[in-house]
């Protein structure tokens, strides 16, 4: 690719990421639902390994802890949000197999305007974004290590590095790998290897965790893929939304031209997803496999035998609670069909071309390059201004200060792991106790959908709920402080308050002190946990080991993916056959 | 010819983006609608992880 190409594609993933989150440039943090950044995120046992709750955060927590000691939270909300967007943008802007630049814009905005990017940005789960953007150079780097290209392998690890911050961004990673590799090879065993090590952290902190592997059944009809519109849960799917959650979901999902727009971008689609089989043999068809599989479990959960079978799981085999939410794993369906329209939309530019003059053409990919973005322009600017930062209350940093002298367990009530508050502007968010104070923090994992409760995993939690039900003092349960975040939600009894002295009382926080607590209590329990720090120094040392390995090889750009250096001959390193 | 053909794929392409952006536009500014616009103001349950 020309360095004027090349150039292009950086501003068209700098104006796209400048449009999506130009909110932020306005002071404070974007609070919303499971994004929860903090000014200082403290670095203890709980971020590597949750004593009684699932280890849904792991590694992520450890990585923004450990970040978060050289730049300050509102910075590296920032850098995070900037490289899902951008990245997506570029990734798919450069893996697309073709040598013209407006196709490769294409691909970009029906990469990184999608609302399974939409979605998932309301409802903060920014880590598995990350797992989005990611994948891109993660498949152009399974390509060039399948095809024996030098520094392939770095890449790989490198790219599937960010997308295993979470379990569910390292399992597409790992499975991603597997998917698109040859089965017996020497590169494949060294790529699994590097993969799994990487999903290492999650999977020993599951182990050391008090809370049970299952799930409650429930959670699989909540957490199914939603309609958006008149067409239902599959065909919302099939345009990359349906996630389970109406309230973040872009109001214009639910124009009546939502189906219509997508059952014309899946034809444009159809028609390149055969040209990039031409133009990949043998990796298409992989990438395709992948997709399909990302599809049938999102929709598997929406109706069918498919509820049934995921029901049995999340109760029977520890850790498939994953599965619950099955919309997550649209992400390679996405990029597919990213590609294919790209491609598509290329193929009939050039028909249009060739039988007329090349404005016809060009006329043609300038509408495939506003499409995504015209059909849904409410992404643009937050989201509209959803993606609003606001401000922490002093409150805060005061009861972090003090919990900070004498760490303990901290109770978080009311007991509710999201509620909405004043100085949120009525957005909900996650309880942000955990990742504010330096100590562990007992908060409620059940989730409230509607008016259904969908129970979580940690019993402790559950302990402390039975205890809040029957109204008797939370002192009994042995935390050290307890929490009252003061808002919409109830503040507890006197009586649940009853042992406790009241050590701070502000606008927006009360902390009370309970004398009769242990001094160490849960904070005790380090050894058990040694084998997920263990598991997080090994991923470390591979991402490092990796980065120095590409350092030593590359001479330019180290993060590809890199398409044709030189000339426009080939378009495409293909694959080798399958 | 070719120039008249070009008028046309660009008065398609843009009346379909015109149509479509317009509609969107609605959907995204509708009161009545059951998404992340409204929601201040329409659930009003203060502790729900979000609604169906």
């Amino acid at each position: 690719m020309t360095a004027r190409r090349g150039l292009v594609l950086h501003t068209v993933a700098a104006v796209v990421t400048a449009v999506v989150l130009a909110p932020l440039a306005l002071p404070g943090y974007v609070l919303r639902y499971d994004m929860v950044f903090v000014p200082r995120q403290p670095l203890n046992w709980e971020m590597i390994a949750p004593a009684d709750a699932l280890p849904r955060a792991v590694p992520l927590d450890a990585v923004v802890s450990v970040a978060n000691l050289a730049v300050p939270g509102w910075l590296l909300q920032r850098i995070a949000l900037v490289a899902v967007v951008y990245l997506a943008a570029l990734g798919a802007a450069r893996l697309l197999p073709t040598a013209r630049v407006m196709p490769r814009v294409v691909a970009a905005l029906a990469y990184a305007w999608t609302p399974y990017l939409a979605e998932r940005l309301l409802l903060g789960q920014w880590a598995l974004l990350l797992a989005y953007a990611a994948l891109p150079f993660l498949v152009a780097a399974a390509r060039d290590l399948r095809a024996g290209r030098p520094g392939a392998l770095p890449r790989l690890i490198l790219a599937a590095a960010p997308a295993a911050v979470t379990p569910t961004g390292g399992l597409i990673a790992l499975v991603t790998v597997a998917v698109l590799l040859p089965l017996r090879s020497r590169a494949t065993a060294a790529a699994l290897a590097a993969v799994a090590a990487l999903n290492a952290p999650w999977l020993l902190a599951s182990l050391s965790s008090a809370a049970g592997g299952s799930s409650d059944p429930e959670g699989v009809a909540m957490f199914a893929a939603r309609a958006e519109n008149w067409a239902g849960s599959w065909v919302a799917l099939l345009g990359t939304g349906g996630i389970w959650n109406a309230q973040t979901v872009p109001a214009s999902r639910s124009s009546v031209l939502v189906p219509v727009v997508t059952v014309l971008l899946l034809a444009v689609a159809v028609l390149g997803l055969r040209e990039l089989r031409r133009r990949w043999p043998g990796g298409a068809d992989r990438l395709f496999i992948l997709a399909a599989g990302g599809f049938v479990l999102a929709a598997a959960g929406a109706a069918g035998p498919g509820v049934a079978l995921l029901e049995w799981l999340v109760v029977h085999v520890p850790g498939a609670g994953l599965l619950r939410d099955g919309q997550k794993f649209l992400i390679p369906y996405a990029l597919v069909t990213a590609l294919g329209f790209a491609l598509g939309a290329e193929l009939l530019a050039d028909r249009l071309a060739r039988r007329f003059e090349p404005a016809a053409g060009r006329v043609l990919l300038a509408g495939a390059i506003l499409l995504p973005v015209v059909v849904m322009p409410d992404l643009a600017f937050g989201a509209s201004g959803a993606l609003r930062p606001v401000r922490y209350p002093a409150d805060w940093d005061v009861v972090a200060a003090r919990v900070a002298v004498a760490p303990g367990e901290v109770l978080s009530l009311p007991f509710e792991g999201y509620q909405r508050y004043d100085w949120t502007r009525g957005v909900v968010v996650r309880d942000p106790a955990p990742r504010y104070l330096d100590a562990p923090v007992l908060m409620n994992d059940a989730l409230r959908v509607g008016a259904v409760t969908v129970d979580g995993e940690n019993p402790r939690a559950t302990a402390a709920q039975a205890l809040l039900d029957a109204g008797r003092p939370v002192a009994e349960l042995g935390a050290r402080w307890v929490l009252v975040r003061r808002g919409p939600v109830a503040e507890p009894p006197a009586p649940v308050l009853a042992g406790l002295r009241l050590v701070y009382d502000g606008p927006q926080l009360r902390l009370w002190e309970n004398p009769a607590a242990a001094d160490t209590g849960r904070l005790a329990g380090a050894g058990r946990r040694m084998p997920a720090l263990a598991a997080h120094l090994l991923a470390a040392t591979v991402v490092i080991f990796a980065a120095l390995g590409l350092l030593r090889i590359r001479r330019r750009s180290w993060y590809g993916p890199r398409t044709h250096e030189s000339g426009e001959e080939e378009t495409w390193p293909s694959w080798p056959p399958s | 010819m070719a120039k008249l053909a070009t008028f046309v794929v660009a008065a398609v392409a843009g009346g379909v983006l015109g149509i479509v952006g317009i509609l969107a536009t609605v959907g995204a500014v509708s009161p009545s609608a059951d998404h992340v616009a409204s929601i201040e103001t329409s659930d009003t349950e203060p502790a729900a992880y979000g609604t169906r």
